[in-house]
Formats: C-alpha cells, sequence, structure tokens
C-alpha cells in the first residue's frame, strides 16, 4: 500500500479493507492536490489524497472525481464510500477521528457490503397518470373540478373560484402524495426478495412514483433486474422504471443503519 | 464500475456516470465524517443541492388544480397501438408530450438545471 505524506488536510473518499489495492497515479483527486493513498488501520484503510486547506470544493469536476475514485475502489473491493466533502485536518486526524475509533464497525460492515453491489431503481409517472386515476378515485377531486371547469378563470379574480381552486389542488396534491407512497412501498417490496437490504426515499418531485435503492449479491443480479423488468411491464403506461447501477453502495454506508 | 446495458423495453438502464446521478449519490448518502471535526476546517466551501419541492403553498395547489381541470377524460381510453409503439420507441423517461406533472414540478428542475449551469450562484455554505 502507499502510504500518504502527513502534513496538510486531507480529503477522504472512503474506506475500504486493508488488504485492497490503492487506485494508481492515473486516478485524479479532488481539487489540484496530489495522488490518491491509503491510510491503513487494522483490518481498515481510508483512501484520501492531500488538500489545499484554502481550496474551495464542489466544482462538477470535484464531483466527478469524488465518483469515480470510489467507483475504482468498488471495482476491486467493498467500500463505504464517504459523502461528498469529507475533509479531516490531517493524516493524523484520519487516524485518531476516523479510523481508530470506528476500526470494528467499518471492518464489520465491509463484511456485509463484500460481494454485493448498489442498483437504485426509479419509477416517472408517465404523462398524466396519476392525475387521471385521482380523478377517477377519489369523489371529491371530480366534484370540485366538474364545477370548476365551467367556470372562465378557475385560478383567478373571482374569490369564491380561487379557494376552490385551491382546495381542488391541495386535495390532488394529498392524493398524489398517498399514490407516491403506495408506489414506492410497491417498488420496495416487489424487489425486496432478491435484495439483502433496502432503502426508500421521499419521491423529490411531483413527477416521481417511486425511488427505492437495493443492496443486491452479484450472485442474486439476474433474479432482481428480470424482478424489476417485470414490474416495468406490469407499470407500462402508467410509470416508467429507471435502474441504476451497478453502483458503489453510497446508501448502505452508514453505520447508524440496520439492516441484514 | 459497469456501464448500461440495452433495456429489454420496460426498464430504462441509464449510465451512472451522468453528473446528474453523481450529484444525487455523493451529496446526500454516504458515510459522513464528525461534522465538529469537519467544520472545525476553515475555507472549504460545499456545494448542496435540495432539488425537493415544498408541496404545501397555493402556488403548487393552483398548479395542481389547474393540471385536473386540463385532464380531458374523453382521452381516457386504452392507448392505441400507434401510441404504445411510440412510447417504446422513444425509450427515454422523457415522453414526446410533457406532463401535467411535469409542469408543476418545473420551477425545481429548472433551478436545478440552472445549478448545473452555473455553480456559482448554486454555492452555498452547508450548515
Amino acid at each position: 500500500m502507499t502510504h500518504a505524506s502527513r502534513g496538510g488536510p486531507c480529503y477522504v473518499y472512503g474506506i475500504v479493507p486493508a488488504a485492497a489495492p490503492v487506485p494508481g497515479g492515473h486516478v485524479a483527486g479532488v481539487g489540484k492536490a496530489g495522488h490518491v493513498a491509503a491510510v491503513p488501520c487494522g483490518r481498515v484503510a481510508a483512501i484520501i489524497s492531500p488538500l489545499a486547506a484554502d481550496q474551495p470544493l464542489g466544482t462538477p469536476a470535484d464531483l466527478r472525481a469524488h465518483a469515480s475514485v470510489v467507483d475504482v475502489l468498488a471495482q476491486s473491493a467493498a467500500v463505504l464510500p464517504m459523502q461528498f466533502g469529507g475533509v479531516l485536518a490531517d493524516e493524523g486526524a484520519v487516524l485518531a477521528e476516523l479510523l481508530e475509533p470506528y476500526e470494528a464497525e467499518f471492518a464489520e460492515r465491509l463484511d456485509m457490503l463484500a460481494g454485493h453491489d448498489q442498483f437504485t431503481v426509479r419509477g416517472r409517472y408517465e404523462h398524466d397518470a396519476p392525475l387521471r386515476e385521482i380523478v377517477a378515485e377519489e369523489p371529491g377531486v371530480m366534484r370540485l373540478r366538474e364545477r370548476l371547469r365551467g367556470k372562465d378563470d378557475a385560478a383567478g379574480q373571482d374569490p369564491a373560484s380561487r379557494g376552490e381552486a385551491i382546495r381542488l389542488g391541495e386535495l390532488v396534491a394529498r392524493a398524489l402524495e398517498l399514490k407516491q407512497a403506495a408506489d414506492t412501498r410497491t417498488l420496495a417490496r416487489t424487489l425486496a426478495p432478491h435484495a439483502a437490504a433496502v432503502v426508500e426515499h421521499a419521491p423529490a418531485t411531483p413527477g416521481t412514483a417511486a425511488d427505492v435503492a437495493f443492496l443486491v449479491a452479484r450472485t442474486h443480479r439476474g433474479d432482481f433486474e428480470q424482478a424489476a423488468e417485470e414490474l416495468g411491464r406490469a407499470w407500462r403506461d402508467r410509470i416508467r422504471l429507471r435502474l441504476t447501477g451497478p453502483l458503489a453502495p453510497y446508501d448502505f454506508a452508514s453505520l447508524q443503519q440496520r439492516w441484514g | 464500475m459497469a456501464g448500461a446495458r440495452p433495456g429489454q423495453g420496460y426498464l430504462d438502464r441509464p449510465r451512472p456516470s451522468g453528473l446528474a446521478e453523481v450529484i444525487d449519490l455523493i451529496l446526500d448518502k454516504g458515510l459522513v465524517i464528525d461534522i465538529y471535526v469537519r467544520v472545525s476546517l476553515v475555507g472549504i466551501e460545499l456545494l448542496t443541492i435540495d432539488a425537493r419541492i415544498v408541496i404545501a403553498s397555493v402556488d403548487t395547489y393552483l398548479r395542481f388544480a389547474e393540471a385536473v381541470n386540463r385532464l380531458d377524460l374523453a382521452q381516457n381510453g386504452p392507448k392505441g397501438l400507434p401510441d404504445l409503439m411510440g412510447s417504446l420507441a422513444e425509450g427515454g423517461a422523457r415522453s414526446k408530450t410533457k406532463g401535467a406533472l411535469e409542469g408543476v414540478a418545473e420551477k425545481a428542475e429548472d433551478a436545478l438545471t440552472g445549478h448545473h449551469g452555473n455553480g456559482e450562484s448554486a454555492r452555498r455554505e452547508r450548515r
């Protein structure tokens, strides 16, 4: 293993098993700093690169550099990816504040992640499918809609119409939230039998039906993808599914999470 | 990591290396170094993007109402074959015709696109 130079601030990409290979000099790190190196501690090692103290972080190039270093690590060993922006004062701090206090937990988590990849499945509602469902399913929405449709400017000047329009929109927004929660649950439950762990995210936009991360054993990948394809077929015309991966297990790195 | 392979029709397989995918993963997921240790280092500026929409606003409600009012329920029947073939051929997550919900979401997505194009205005100190 290449050892890092002591001294200034260290950018941290992730934690790997101590035996994992360190990416070679061809891998560009965050910022303009030097080469990527390992700081070993017992059964684990932190992958770092030196950083200038006054150097601002956060350009698209920095984000890509972080992601690509983590990707390279994930190709050869289990990795606990750090969130972007993890910086410690120096190499001594990497040992004393990050590795030594958590070595046992990191090693245990890396054992669980070995042989697994993350796959993220997101669903987008097709066109106005969920709105049509809501109008059909919610009598209150249907009624208010019929009342407002006759009027010229439903969201306009007339205070009574405006009040009704707000009420209608509120009903639709609530119904959409319930629909998103139900679709998220369905996605998670349908694919969970093929995954070692599942993390559900709240949909970030009204058009997002579901957003779920799965930790999948490499031996189960085929079954998992098959199940995703079948759900995509069952949901056609309603929800368009996107499957991203294999990814480094960003959603499964937190030590607070309990799973498996 | 390994790239995308062609989808089989009902599943999109984007390459995971796009900047949007990357941002989504590395900015709010992953292991976090103790926040107190991290902020003790001055001069490190972090970019964060929060694309979440606050749904509970009158403005949003009015846009939802408008979207529902514009629906033509007469079109509610099953999609015809040409339509279906068209949407299969597109292969992408984005439909030819923008959905009503896309309109509601527009503001936030514009903001996100703005972040991509113009990093300066998007930057703010985290915490």
